[in-house]
């Protein structure tokens, strides 16, 4: 047996080959790629807790070792890592792998301003890009065409994470712009570049704030655009706005149709985080769907030890294998539901439903509200 | 990306924490990443006796402020407020374009010494 075959049949390899196959692990029978996912876990948590001696302790502390990691049942278990573990001075700590192995350094930073930073090794870095493309793919379809960005660019603000994943976007289109610059957005502009953009199918990306504020213009001007067949807005960033004034999806999808004219089926959210390679991005019913290399899990926020029922929220806890630079395995700030599978829907694996940043976060929003925060100080 | 000089002052820092009662507190924030360096002064006449940080932040800001923090410690405030750009530059070794913001944090850290008027 060569070694490659033998790091797919027991190592590493396996997780790796994964995150190059998104499309083909929705198509698998639901048992067999909860069967796959349970298997990268394991491999994980190993991989984790040999080389890591502090996730070791941790793991030790809470009494579980990878031997004890049989059943789906023992996943509740696992050690998880709180998101704001990711802010310490000391989240050197964290790292699995030294950190002259050490890429890419990605950050999100929320209303307190201190930044979350998350680090990746090369082939973090490799798993989540292939993965990420695959949801593109899977999900968005997209392989030409225009992209109005109403964000600024990774230039104005590199590894900001939701710019970044955002940005990826860009290579898959013919042509783009940011239309955010120096923390500032001129309407006007957005609106010639669209109408410039006449022999491209036009695409409007950005976190939802930028775009409901983009729409706020039209209105206001009575501006009418009609976009293309295959137009997408695409959104990634939260809905609650620097205010705490939540914007609506019925309205913003409302909206969407009457002055841009894209239909609710091709407005896509996307959920991500930096800490983590997994998104969950909309199908054309509003459903969001995890990254199937990845697996969920909704606590009770009262007692974490503890799932909630399909449905109800709860806190959102990642079992995310692809990561080989720090655990990925995370409990996140986020309140989310579990959603059941929708009859017909093709697909395996999980979805789920973002509905607020838990009431104890000490953030309430990521880049985006920060963003919003910068560009509302800034004078007009 | 890491040179061994940020890759020891990150994951063995050994000057992170805070002093009681600083006698001058330096602080600083770069505007764009969000990286933020507090350092903490002890100061006897005029020598810096304890520097001690807390930093947020990329991996070079961390080691940035455990490098600071053994430079400033056992100097005359004098010295270190006349300290250079470049001298401060130079503590951190060779850096790539992306860690670069963090010669500007610690150069902005030490002109803070220079902007006081007294201290102990």
């Amino acid at each position: 047996m060569t070694d490659n075959l033998s790091d797919l049949q027991t190592g590493l390899g396996l997780i790796k080959m994964a995150n190059g196959a998104v499309s083909k692990l929705f198509q698998l029978p639901p048992e067999d790629l909860a069967a796959l996912q349970f298997e990268m876990i394991k491999r994980s948590f190993r991989y984790h807790f040999d080389n890591n001696e502090f996730y070791q302790d941790v793991a030790r502390c809470a009494d579980f070792t990878p031997d004890q990691l049989n059943t789906e049942a023992d996943l509740l278990r696992l050690p998880l890592i709180p998101v704001s573990a990711y802010k310490g001075a000391d989240s050197h700590r964290l790292l699995t792998v030294p950190l002259t192995e050490v890429e890419h350094e990605m950050r999100s930073t929320g209303t307190s301003g201190v930044p979350s930073v998350a680090r990746r090794c090369r082939d973090t870095v490799d798993g989540g890009v292939l993965s990420v493309f695959g949801m593109y793919r899977e999900f968005l379809g997209i392989s030409k065409g225009a992209g109005l960005y109403l964000c600024p660019s990774t230039e104005e603000i590199p590894e900001m994470g939701m710019i970044k994943a955002l940005n990826m976007l860009a290579g898959l289109l013919d042509t783009h712009r940011f239309m955010v610059r120096n923390e500032q957005m001129v309407p006007e502009d957005a609106v010639a570049q669209l109408r410039d953009w006449d022999s491209f199918t036009r695409h409007i990306i950005g976190p939802p704030f930028l775009i409901h504020r983009f729409i706020s213009y039209l209105k206001a001007t009575n501006t009418r655009i009609q976009l293309d067949p295959g137009s997408q807005i695409i959104t990634l960033g939260g809905w609650k706005r620097f205010t705490g004034a939540m914007i609506s999806r019925v309205e913003f999808n409302q909206e969407c149709r009457e002055w841009l004219g894209v239909e609710p089926r091709n407005i896509r959210d996307i959920y991500a985080l930096v800490e983590s390679n997994i998104v969950a991005i909309e199908d054309e019913h509003g459903i969001k769907h995890v990254t199937p290399t990845a697996r969920i899990s909704v606590r009770d926020p009262e007692n974490l030890g503890q799932e909630v029922p399909m449905g109800k929220p709860g806190q959102l806890a990642i079992y995310d294998p692809t990561n080989f630079t720090v655990p990925g395995f995370l409990l996140t700030e986020d309140i989310v539901t579990l959603e059941p599978r929708r009859e017909g829907d093709p697909r395996a694996g999980q979805r789920m439903k973002y509905l607020m940043r838990a009431p104890t976060s000490s953030e309430f929003g990521c880049c985006a509200v920060n963003l919003e925060k910068k560009m509302d100080s800034e004078p007009a | 990306m890491f040179s061994d000089l940020i890759v020891d002052n990150f994951t063995s820092p050994t000057h992170a924490g805070e002093i009681d009662a600083p006698v001058l507190v330096l602080e600083n924030k770069d505007p764009v990443c969000g990286d933020q360096i507090r350092i903490g002064l002890a100061v006897e006449n005029g020598q810096i006796t304890s520097a001690r940080f807390r930093a947020w932040g990329c991996a070079t800001s961390m080691a940035t402020a455990n490098i600071l923090c053994k430079w400033l410690e056992g100097r005359g405030v004098q010295d270190c407020a006349e300290a250079s750009a470049e001298e401060i530059s130079a503590l951190l070794g060779q850096l790539s374009p992306e860690q670069r913001h963090c010669q500007h944090i610690a150069q902005n850290l030490v002109r803070q010494l220079a902007a006081q008027e007294a201290w102990p």
